[in-house]
């Protein structure tokens, strides 16, 4: 399998998953901007939506959409229960946090990197995620362990990738210290070291 | 099941499917503002994240999630067709519809509601919608669903988010193959049913 990626876009959360697995992978970096690979690949050719990521599977074909791929690679190992068995009412309940987090929170905090926004819509933005950071909040409060319960999950290697976004569009997590510590305790994990050192987020 | 809805809103997609399914269902109205349920129920304590859709359950669960919710629906009937079986890679091919019509698509439109849009945001908004747009035309040019042959709770959601143009006056005759579609899709007996049910055709 390749990923393709982009440093510390939302495509860490596949990574992670792929090192939380211990899947066998290759990377694939991809220029945002001129949309190339390393060898001058174009890469609307491998993803006619232009975004990362996409999973490039044995069989050649491509997989896309973050929650999607991140659920495609904990199907392949269901052992790992980084997503609950398909038909159970927890896949369910994962998929809710799965486009709970795409939708309202890597829109709304990646939708703060828009060069072409001014201050006042990045202020009008920025005030709409009140709503879902205090909901979070509320949902983290008095728990040490995972969006899900006691166990990691897909949804938590998303979730973390997002929030590590807050620093950079000037959104304050120290409002939200539930949230901020459990930005921390996962980022401690392991496999999120692993796959943030690969895409050289950290040393 | 006990459908929560607000006409016309991304709950028509769940509504839709329900009918699709041909699963008994009840349906609540949900008043958005007041966060009362049409027989006053407290709608905020049913889901605190205070949105649309929520689907109760037989046993007293609430769903949340549209993209969530219409997956456990086709999972209900699965001679519908309205999901392809978990584990296939046609499921995740009708996952990735769901999630590229929530993020992009639903969440495009989403600005064009606020009264106070400043020209300038409402043009930007516009301008990103129409590439969307160009994307999703490629990519039903020559076949009636967005899987194929079959229609499947993917239709469902991108009819419910294109049929907002009417909402908020956005223009889809450059894309004939999305006008198209969404006469096709407007056309099929579930989708007059629920949109029926919601008040919004006669």
């Amino acid at each position: 399998m390749q990923l393709y990626y982009s440093p510390g876009a939302c495509s860490l959360a596949p990574h992670i998953v792929l090192h939380e697995l211990g899947l066998k992978h290759d990377l694939v970096k991809v220029d945002g901007k001129a949309k190339k690979t390393p060898d001058g690949g174009d890469f609307w050719a491998v993803n006619s939506k232009g975004q990362v990521p996409a999973l490039r599977l044995d069989n050649g074909e491509v997989l896309t959409e973050g929650p999607v791929i991140s659920q495609y690679l904990a199907d392949q190992q269901p052992g790992s229960k980084l997503a609950p068995a398909a038909g159970t009412m927890e896949r369910y309940r994962l998929q809710e946090w799965l486009n709970l987090i795409t939708s309202e929170l890597h829109k709304g905090i990646g939708g703060l990197f828009n060069p072409a926004l001014t201050d006042d819509m990045k202020k009008v933005l920025r005030d709409k995620m009140d709503r879902p950071l205090d909901w979070l909040e509320k949902k983290l409060a008095g728990k040490s362990d995972f969006l899900m319960g006691g166990q990691f999950t897909v949804a938590d290697a998303y979730l973390f990738t997002v929030l590590n976004w807050t620093k950079m569009v000037a959104i304050d997590l120290n409002r939200w210290p539930a949230v901020k510590d459990y930005r921390s305790r996962i980022g401690e994990r392991p496999s999120v070291q692993a796959a943030m050192k690969m895409e050289g987020l950290i040393k | 099941m006990l459908l929560y809805y607000n006409k016309g809103g991304c709950s028509l997609s769940p509504h839709i499917a329900l009918h699709e399914a041909g699963l008994p269902h009840a349906v609540s109205h949900v008043d958005l503002h007041t966060g009362r349920t049409a027989d006053g129920a407290d709608y905020w304590a049913i889901n605190p994240k205070r949105s649309v859709p929520a689907l109760r359950l037989d046993d007293g669960a609430v769903l949340t999630e549209g993209a969530a919710i219409v997956q456990y629906i086709a999972d209900q009937a699965p001679a519908s067709g309205l999901a392809p079986p978990a584990g296939t890679m046609e499921r995740y091919r009708v996952q990735e519809w769901l999630n590229y019509v929530g993020t992009e698509l639903h969440r495009g439109f989403t600005p064009l509601f606020s009264a106070s849009i400043a020209p300038d945001w409402k043009a930007m908004t516009l301008a990103a919608l129409a590439k969307k747009f160009d994307f999703v035309s490629d990519r039903l040019a020559g076949r009636p669903y967005l899987m194929g042959e079959g229609f499947t709770v993917a239709d469902a959601y991108l009819f419910v988010i294109l049929r907002w143009r009417d909402y908020v006056v956005v223009d889809l005759s450059p894309w004939p193959v999305l006008t198209d579609y969404m006469a096709r899709v407007a056309a099929r007996p579930a989708v007059r049913a629920a949109m029926k049910m919601e008040g919004l055709i006669k």
